[in-house]
């Protein structure tokens, strides 16, 4: 089995995003901690499970707690699953909180992948995108990560940004890449609908590099991530050999996970999806009285649960499985498609897998919504 | 009824531009005649037949009966006759004014005389019928009767005195004005122990009914039971019913000379009952049949498909269903590759392909679209063949064509003098040949031109409206196919043919047309994985290029655990959105880039083409 678990609170909320988050309130930082661990013990009792492959610890900040506080959670995990040897246990930190005796001590704990969310080199990028620390905070807190044994540590940047051209772009790279992080990854500014940023790109307060900008961005992006020798194992990521994050695999595999916290999601293969409330007020009242939060529950239709596979799998270096196709006259079609976007440089065709180039990767939602309308 | 005799019958209609207050005068003409009692009035009665008409419901009065004691103590007949009113129906206004003797010419006291009357009019006069000339609002404080009735005397050359003023809305002068009709208009001629010559001027089909026919017996009579023979159709069949509107439908014994009515036949299809046709008795005929019937003639065609190819059938039985209560409307089955299935429909004129595939929208719930309409060509090819070509499409090899010819028609337009010019710049652009010009009565030119139907199917009429200031009126009639420099002009997407963008084009606006077209068609069409070149081309060879640049940029950038759900809902939406796509070989086109491409197609052609 493996583990999810949300932490929703934030210094501030950054403009960009549109995940559940919260103030951080001590109290209730407090009170969530609390019905993380009885949520853990009653999820365990609901749906078992076999000993953890991965612990993630995403957010939100989870490093707006201590590590120590964040540790109680992992022995707790560990009590009721048993860790797996060898098992992945990542948090995702912001540089504006843990110092390096944090860093250290989380390590110590049993965090064995740490995610620095850097976003960028440059002070300007990070003030468009508000967040609440500098380049040399986040070069601080990666260089601690990276001075530990046995820690695998990502950098989380962000490309896309309003003002950004290649050259900037290109510098907080290089900077990255200097550091020879273990993990990289590489995301396009999306401006989701709601967000702050999307209505000041709206309103024109804002504006988005065009699309041959970020064509360019995520070309430098490939070209110098493969140069230093990493892998660009999906469409946002980016290892070192041995270094690509299982957890997350684990998603885009359709293996299953179970989603502790606000606004957490679970599934258990091959149909049943369920999520937490996202509201905070509920999800805590709920676990004082000692229940399971109210979940909202999906069964994945056969075919639902193929058009999941599909869009997973095809994000990845490693592919969809051939047999995906089946041997009839729609598969074969399909494959005569395919074999035509190959000879656009879109597609690659193996002997029993088949899947995106980088190039491919970029115009993905494309591809599989062609692909998955036959 | 049919004890009153001729001299105690009048046929008229009214003549009026749109909101001159027709509908309104006529009720009022039912309310004072006592044909509908006041207390069971309701506004604008005759309209909302018309209403009902247009859902297909309730047989429309084209023809009511009203009885009336004038003046002089004899009760007359009055059959108020309805009339069409556009060029595209032409042919049938002119049917129903030959039903009729007289025309009460309607005008607003405050808009005065403007261009739809001024054709009708003419249209009227020609027909010889008696114009009572009548100013109509006069309770409004914008009335200006004395102007009106001024622009009256001058268009009619009557005489002040002539003109009878009424408020339809009060019923101030209706009186007067039904005075006047009965003893202003002539009786009608004939006689009624000849050989019955009943001219057909509109039939409707009643889905309970059948075929309602409309009458207007010259000479003769009819009556239930007697065997009728069209004489144009040779459709024969016994008389199931005679009638009159009253305004419904009342049965009476038997319709005589002069008088207006319908009948009902065993015939279950309009296309056996034509406008203009003569009806006769099949057992004593007339010797021939009543003046200037016309073949209806679809003018232009179009391709007519539905966005959804599971309503092909539905479009059928739709087509099918209008085609009982409309004769001129015609179609057979079309297979596009780039719309799917549908139909080939021939149409009087653009109006009549508006209306009925608004009605096919909106009656019947259909989502469709249509192509760019055309005319019928008519190519000689190199062996001495001659094919007539309805479909762009259908056009043979350039390399197998000696000649194209394309229908003409001779337009007479009748315009105040001071918008000649306006007229000659148009007739000019649109490829007309002059023919010749006259100064009729008051200040009025009537100017005659052959011009090539593709033009005037296009906006002639509307730009011709539009460059008079609306107070130019047109007719016309078709006079035979005439040779033309014209070339069938391909769209090619990504080196496929679309054969619904081919166009029959005169060779010099080749050019222009095709790179409008390709410009459009590349801001229209989305961009798909690969580049997709867009051309236009004439034969082999081609005249425009786009290039649509391949899309490079559509990803989501994070798909987490929590995420899975929402993605593949976007997904899904995405995908919905590709049932809308028609495949053009490899190239993913929404239905909504065609409809587009060949609206701004039409305007393309009509606005900037030359």
């Amino acid at each position: 089995m493996r583990l999810y678990i949300h932490i929703p609170f934030c210094i501030r909320k950054c403009p960009y995003c549109d995940f559940v988050s919260f103030p951080s309130d001590r109290d209730k930082m407090d009170a969530y901690l609390r019905a993380l661990t009885l949520e853990m013990r009653l999820v365990h009792r609901r749906e078992g499970g076999g000993r953890l492959e991965s612990v993630y610890l995403g957010g939100g900040t989870p490093s707006l707690y201590h590590p120590r506080e964040l540790g109680q959670l992992l022995e707790e995990a560990a009590s009721l699953w048993g860790l797996e040897e060898g098992a992945e246990v990542s948090v995702e930190v912001n540089p504006a909180t843990w110092g390096k005796g944090e860093f250290r001590e989380a390590r110590w704990l049993g965090f064995n992948r740490m995610s620095v969310g850097v976003q960028s080199f440059s002070r300007r990028a990070l003030e468009v995108l508000g967040r609440a620390h500098g380049p040399w905070e986040s070069l601080e807190a990666v260089r601690s990560a990276l001075s530990l044994d046995g820690v695998s540590v990502g950098l989380d940047l962000i490309y896309g940004i309003p003002g950004q051209g290649v050259g900037e772009w290109a510098e907080t790279l290089q900077s990255a890449l200097q550091l020879r992080p273990h993990h990289l990854s590489l995301y396009l500014l999306t401006p989701e609908p709601g967000t702050p940023l999307a209505e000041e790109v709206a309103r024109g307060f804002l504006s988005l590099p065009g699309e041959e900008e970020v064509v360019a961005m995520y070309e430098v992006a490939c070209r110098m991530a493969a140069d230093h020798g990493y892998r660009h194992y999906e469409v946002s990521n980016f290892a070192l050999p041995g270094h690509a994050c299982r957890h997350n695999l684990a998603y885009w595999r359709r293996e299953g996970y179970l989603g502790l916290g606000v606004a957490a999601h679970s599934f258990i293969p091959p149909r049943r999806r369920w999520s937490n409330p996202t509201d905070l007020g509920v999800y805590l009242s709920y676990l004082e009285r000692e229940k399971l939060p109210p979940q909202r529950d999906e069964l994945l239709t056969p075919e639902e649960a193929r058009e999941e596979e599909a869009m997973l799998a095809l994000r990845t270096a490693e592919g969809l499985r051939r047999s995906f196709l089946g041997e009839e006259e729609g598969g074969r079609r399909t494959l005569g498609w395919l074999e035509q976007l190959r000879e656009e440089g879109l597609v690659w065709l193996g002997e029993d897998a088949f899947g995106l180039t980088e190039r491919g990767m970029f115009v993905s939602n494309a591809v599989l919504s062609a692909f998955l309308s036959g | 009824m049919s004890s009153v005799v001729r001299e105690a019958v009048r046929n008229f209609c009214i003549i009026a531009h749109i909101d001159h207050g027709k509908s309104t005068l006529a009720d009022r003409f039912l309310e004072v005649t006592g044909t509908v009692p006041a207390q069971k009035m309701s506004e604008q009665y005759l309209d909302r037949m018309e209403l009902e008409r247009e859902r297909g419901i309730t047989i429309k009065a084209q023809a009511v009966r009203m009885f009336w004691r004038a003046g002089d103590g004899v009760e007359y007949m009055l059959n108020l006759i309805d009339t069409p009113g556009h060029v595209d129906f032409s042919y049938e206004v002119s049917r129903s004014l030959n039903a009729c003797e007289g025309a009460i010419l309607l005008v607003d006291a405050a808009q005065g005389v403007e261009a739809q009357t001024v054709g009708n009019a003419y249209l009227a006069m020609e027909a010889g019928l008696q114009i009572i000339p009548v100013v109509n609002k006069i309770d409004l404080p914008a009335a200006e009767p004395e102007k009106a009735e001024a622009e009256l005397c001058e268009l009619l050359g009557c005489a002040p005195g002539e003109v009878l003023r009424v408020s339809a809305k009060t019923g101030q002068g209706v009186e007067e004005l039904l005075e006047a009709a009965v003893r202003r208009i002539p009786p009608p001629r004939g006689d009624e122990d000849a050989p019955l010559q009943a001219l057909i001027f509109d039939s409707t089909y009643d889905l309970y009914r059948g075929v309602v026919v409309f009458v207007r017996l010259v000479h003769g009579r009819i009556r239930r039971g007697m065997r009728a023979s069209m004489m144009a159709t040779g459709a024969v069949s016994e008389v199931e019913e005679v009638g009159i509107f009253s305004p419904d439908m009342v049965p009476v014994e038997e319709l005589l000379a002069g008088q207006v009515g319908y009948i009902i036949t065993g015939i279950k299809n309009v296309s056996l009952t034509k406008v203009g046709d003569t009806v006769t008795d099949a057992k004593s005929p007339a010797v021939e049949p009543l003046p200037g019937y016309r073949e209806p003639k679809p003018m232009v065609f179009a391709g007519i498909f539905p966005v959804d190819a599971d309503d092909y059938n539905d479009l059928r039985e739709a087509l099918e269903r209008l085609k009982l209560n409309d004769a001129s409307l015609s179609f057979e089955p079309e297979t596009s590759k780039a719309l799917g299935f549908g139909f080939r429909c021939g149409f009087l004129g653009l109006l009549h392909l508006e209306i009925v595939q608004e009605r096919l929208e909106r009656e019947y719930g259909l989502d469709l679209i249509s192509t760019a309409p055309n005319v019928v060509y008519e190519v000689e090819l190199t062996n001495g063949e001659t094919v007539a070509v309805r479909n762009p499409s259908e056009m043979p090899d350039a390399s197998r064509i000696r000649e194209i010819r394309e229908p003409y028609i001779q337009a007479t337009i009748l315009v105040p003098s001071a918008h000649v010019g306006a007229v000659m710049e148009l007739a000019q652009e649109r490829r007309g040949v002059f023919v010749d010009m006259h100064y009729r009565v008051g200040d009025r030119v009537e100017m005659r031109y052959r011009i090539p139907l593709a033009e005037m199917v296009l906006d002639f009429y509307d730009q011709l409206k539009s460059r008079t200031r609306g107070y130019a009126s047109m007719d016309y009639e078709p006079i035979g196919f005439l040779p033309g420099r014209l070339v069938k002009l391909d769209i090619l997407l990504h080196g496929e043919v679309v054969d619904a963008f081919s166009a029959i084009v005169e060779r010099d606006r080749a050019y222009a047309y095709g790179r409008e077209m390709t410009k459009r068609l590349r801001e229209l069409i989305p961009r798909q994985l690969f580049d997709v070149p867009v051309q236009a081309a004439v034969g082999s060879r081609v005249i425009a290029r786009e290039t649509i640049k391949a899309k490079r940029k559509d990803v989501l950038a994070k798909c987490y655990g929590g995420d899975v759900t929402r993605k593949r809902k976007l997904l899904e939406k995405q995908k919905a959105g590709k049932r809308r796509m028609k495949m053009i070989g490899r190239v993913e086109v929404p239905q909504e880039a065609f409809v587009a491409a060949l609206r701004l197609g039409r305007e393309g052609r009509e606005g900037k083409g030359g």
